[in-house]
C-alpha cells in the first residue's frame, strides 16, 4: 500500500515529532521522492538560518538573580 | 561517566526549600533561548531586554508565592508569559504616535534611544539579514510559530499550549510561514543556499 505523505508530516518529520512508523516509511522512500527531499532540504535551511543564540547581558542576569534571591529573604 | 542532567522540576523544588543556587542554573539553562525568541518576537534589543527582566520577575513571583505547577513543563510556561508581554509590548507601540523633526524623521531614532548594539549591526550585516527582515514581514501567528519552534526549540504540541491553539493549527501555520518566506526569496530573486 502507499501511503501518501504530506508536507505536514515531512515538517513533523524534520522535527522528530512524527510516529515512529512514519518516520520509517519516510526513511525508506526519501530517496524515490525528490520532492519531499527538497522540501526538507528547505526546512533544514530556513531553520539554520533563522537560528540565533542571542545572551541577555550580564548586568541584566544579575539583576535577576538578586531579585530572586531578595525575594527569598523577604519570604523568610 | 555519564552525568544526569537535574530536571527543571526538580531545580524549582529546590529552590523553593530555600536553594538559591537551582535557581541560577535554571536561568543560565534557559536565559539564551528565552532572549532570543523575545527578541525575534520584538524585534528590538533594549524592549527585548526590559521583556526579559519582567518575564524572569513574574517566574520569581509565582514559583515563590507557589503558583508554579507545571512540573518540568518550564520553558513553555516562560515562553508563554514572555510571548504575552511580547504581544502587548508589540500592540502598545502600534499605538505610539510617531513623532517627527522638521526632515520627517523619527525624533525617537535621532536622539539614539533605538541605537543598535554592536550584536544587532553583527546580525544585520551578515549573510542571513534578509531572511530575518522577511520573517519579521510574516503575518503575526506565523512569526509566532515560527520563532517558538525554530529559536525556544519548543515542540508543536508545546507550542499550541502556549499559543491556546491546537497541533494541526501550529503546523500548518508554519507551513504557511515556509511557503511565505520562499514567496518572499523568489519575489525578490534571492536564492537561499
Amino acid at each position: 500500500m502507499i501511503y501518501n505523505i504530506t508536507k505536514t508530516e515531512l515538517l513533523k518529520y524534520f522535527y522528530n515529532e512524527c510516529s515512529p512508523s512514519v518516520s520509517q516509511l519516510i526513511e525508506k522512500e526519501l530517496d524515490a521522492n525528490p520532492d519531499w527531499k527538497k522540501y526538507l532540504n528547505y526546512i533544514e535551511t530556513v531553520h539554520n538560518l533563522t537560528k540565533i543564540n542571542l545572551k541577555p547581558n550580564d548586568t541584566l542576569v544579575s539583576m535577576i538573580l538578586e531579585e530572586s534571591a531578595a525575594t527569598e529573604h523577604h519570604s523568610l | 561517566m555519564a552525568t544526569t542532567m537535574i530536571s527543571d522540576g526538580v531545580l524549582i523544588k529546590h529552590y523553593t526549600e530555600g536553594n538559591q543556587g537551582a535557581f541560577e542554573t535554571l536561568l543560565k539553562r534557559h536565559k539564551n533561548r528565552i532572549f532570543s525568541s523575545i527578541y525575534a518576537l520584538v524585534g528590538d534589543r533594549y524592549i527585548a531586554e526590559d521583556i526579559f527582566q519582567e518575564t524572569f520577575i513574574k517566574i520569581i513571583h509565582s514559583i515563590r508565592t507557589g503558583k508554579y505547577n507545571h512540573e518540568d513543563k518550564f520553558l513553555p510556561w516562560a515562553m508563554r508569559i514572555s510571548r504575552n508581554m511580547c504581544i502587548d509590548s508589540i500592540r502598545q507601540r502600534k499605538r505610539l504616535p510617531i513623532v517627527v523633526d522638521s526632515e520627517g524623521n523619527d525624533i525617537l531614532n535621532n536622539l539614539g534611544i533605538f541605537e543598535k548594539s554592536q550584536e544587532e549591526m553583527h546580525i544585520e550585516n551578515d549573510e542571513i539579514s534578509m531572511l530575518r527582515k522577511w520573517i519579521w514581514e510574516l503575518p503575526e501567528e506565523q512569526r509566532e510559530v515560527l520563532v517558538l519552534r525554530n529559536y525556544a526549540d519548543l515542540s508543536f504540541k508545546e507550542i499550541a499550549v502556549v499559543t491556546n491553539t491546537n497541533i494541526n493549527t501550529c503546523i500548518g501555520r508554519m507551513h504557511y510561514a515556509l511557503i511565505n518566506l520562499r514567496k518572499m526569496t523568489q519575489k525578490n530573486s534571492v536564492r537561499v543556499k
